[in-house]
């Protein structure tokens, strides 16, 4: 749904705010140069439990590296550290600052107001780890500092175990979580792909595919993974619907949604040899389901198929890392159940999405990015609820972001993890349109959106 | 048959060789008997497999001197 406030445009500049904002960016960024350094073997949670620095397993937070894909394959039950503690760790996006070309009448939510919105985002404590020699997870709840309420956020609890079968040595796991793709370890696939961190106060399309997130923290799922001679990958699993009141005692609104009748199947085929310096990944993944619209099943079901195929290479040398990712994600959907009930007005319908990117990381510290989303598909007012009836939407994506702990924090909190970004987001279509997508007459440029952030972890 | 042929391995994961660049040369200053996670006489304590001295990989941390 489209936020209300997104009917009337306004042209606001107010240009103080943004001079103000990188103002306390480089003033925050002086005070981390300015202190000395710690080489830090305790980093969050997995960097206390390996006894390695951020860097060893991403190339710049979150984006992992082969190093990192394996430890979280492996059921993130690698040792190495000295430490004793609890497994905790604590992430904060906070303080942001969002800005749009025009303002967001009305607010661009609850208790916000139009435009130039600084946010405490989010809040995330973290436990898991490992378990034992082969147990281990993944486990985040988060306070929502837009939306004002706690949930559950991403969990994946793994077993996993190499073994060895004629030679060739299979890395062979289940993975039980709540998120299609969380389990995933490359940054292609929607739950973990770029832009890493995103504005929750920024206009956003209105038609989305089901695998990209519609059913984050809605479901449980269930899957089997090998990972053969390094290279070859294969998964296969399920997932199926939680209750509404599971949902509710999580802090989730089951409100709208369209749950999965039965088991949704999941599957993911990827292949990533590694050669020197270099890691390249091809493969292939989907979700395929029967849906009650709404909830509603006095018309059966709906039905969906996404397939999706992607690839990832990364350079990693000293000082210079680079990474490509693109992932292209087909989705039919079958809405005849939909268009019984009022709530479709065709019978079938098809959404594609592209997200490609490429950033630079200079030094483990600097990272560039630019990155092209698009989404688009057959026209459907009804179901999309645009002014113009198409889900089309596009734009472009650059970041700048300081990260000055990769390698460990400063020696007063030597635990801190920081990336310190900026995000342009440049629309050139919304919900269908140019010019006037709300019928309104708010252009897609509008939209565009400038985003600071501070993003740490301890 | 199959149970046969299935070898159990270490009990628990670590990483392979390839997927940290491992070679058994140094490189510059980096060794393996200089990083904080060898433990001698050839292995270590997160890659898979037997480890040189005299080896490095891209995951290398300086630790202290050895005696």
């Amino acid at each position: 749904m489209i936020r209300t406030g997104l009917r009337v445009a306004s042209t606001r500049q107010p240009r103080l705010s943004t001079i103000v904002l990188l103002g306390v960016t480089v003033f925050a960024a002086s005070l981390i140069i300015a202190v000395p350094w710690r080489r830090a073997f305790s980093i969050p949670l997995y960097a206390r439990q390996t006894g390695q620095p951020c860097a060893t397993c991403h190339t710049a937070f979150l984006e992992l590296n082969p190093f990192g894909r394996r430890f979280k394959l492996g059921g993130y039950t690698l040792n190495g550290g000295d430490w004793t503690g609890p497994p905790f760790a604590v992430m904060l996006e906070a303080p942001t600052y969002t800005h749009t070309e025009a303002g967001q009448p009305g607010g661009a939510a609850p208790h916000f107001g139009p435009n130039n919105n600084f946010a405490f985002q989010q809040a995330s404590l973290f436990t898991g780890g490992r378990f034992t020699d082969n147990l281990g997870a993944f486990i985040q709840g988060t306070y929502d500092g837009v939306a004002r309420r706690f949930a559950w956020d991403n969990v994946d609890i793994r077993f996993a175990k190499p073994i060895n079968v004629d030679g060739h040595n299979l890395l062979w796991g289940v993975t039980t979580n709540n998120n299609p793709t969380v389990q995933d370890v490359w940054n292609t696939i929607p739950a973990w792909r770029f832009p890493f961190i995103s504005s929750a106060l920024a206009p956003t399309p209105t038609a989305k595919i089901f695998i990209e997130q519609v059913y984050a923290q809605q479901v449980a799922g269930l899957s089997a993974y090998g990972f053969l001679d390094d290279i070859f990958y294969l998964e296969f699993g399920g997932y199926r619907p939680l209750s509404n009141n599971t949902q509710k005692a999580l802090g989730v609104s089951p409100t709208g949604q369209s749950p999965i009748n039965g088991v949704a199947p999941y599957w993911r085929v990827a292949i990533e040899p590694n050669f020197g310096d270099h890691s390249w990944e091809v493969g292939t993944f989907g979700l395929a389901s029967k849906v009650f619209p709404m909830g509603l099943s006095g018309a059966g079901t709906d039905s969906f198929t996404d397939v999706g195929i992607d690839t990832q290479y990364q350079y990693l040398g000293d000082p210079h890392t680079v990474t490509a990712r693109v992932a292209w994600i087909h989705e039919n959907h079958n809405t005849s159940a939909s268009q019984t009930l009022g709530l479709a007005d065709n019978s079938n319908n098809q959404l594609r999405s592209l997200n490609a990117s490429l950033s630079y990381i200079y030094d483990k510290t600097w990272s560039f990015t630019g990155g092209r989303m698009s989404i688009g598909g057959t026209p459907d007012a009804t179901l999309y609820g645009t002014f113009t009836g198409s889900p089309n939407s596009a734009n472009w994506i650059s970041e700048i972001a300081y990260l000055p702990f990769m390698r460990g924090g400063p020696s007063f909190w030597p635990w801190l993890n920081a990336r310190i970004g900026l995000q342009w987001i440049r629309w050139d279509k919304f919900d269908g349109a140019t010019t006037n997508f709300n019928g309104a007459g708010r252009n897609a440029h509008a939209n565009n959106t400038i985003f600071g952030y501070v993003w740490i972890a301890f | 048959m199959l149970a046969a042929t299935l070898k159990r391995a270490l009990a628990q994961p670590k990483i392979s060789k390839v997927a940290v660049n491992y070679q058994d040369h140094p490189d510059g200053d980096k060794r393996c008997d200089r990083c904080v996670q060898f433990q001698p006489p050839d292995a270590c304590k997160v890659v898979d497999g037997a480890i040189s001295p005299q080896g490095s990989c891209r995951i290398f941390i300086p630790g202290p001197p050895r005696t």
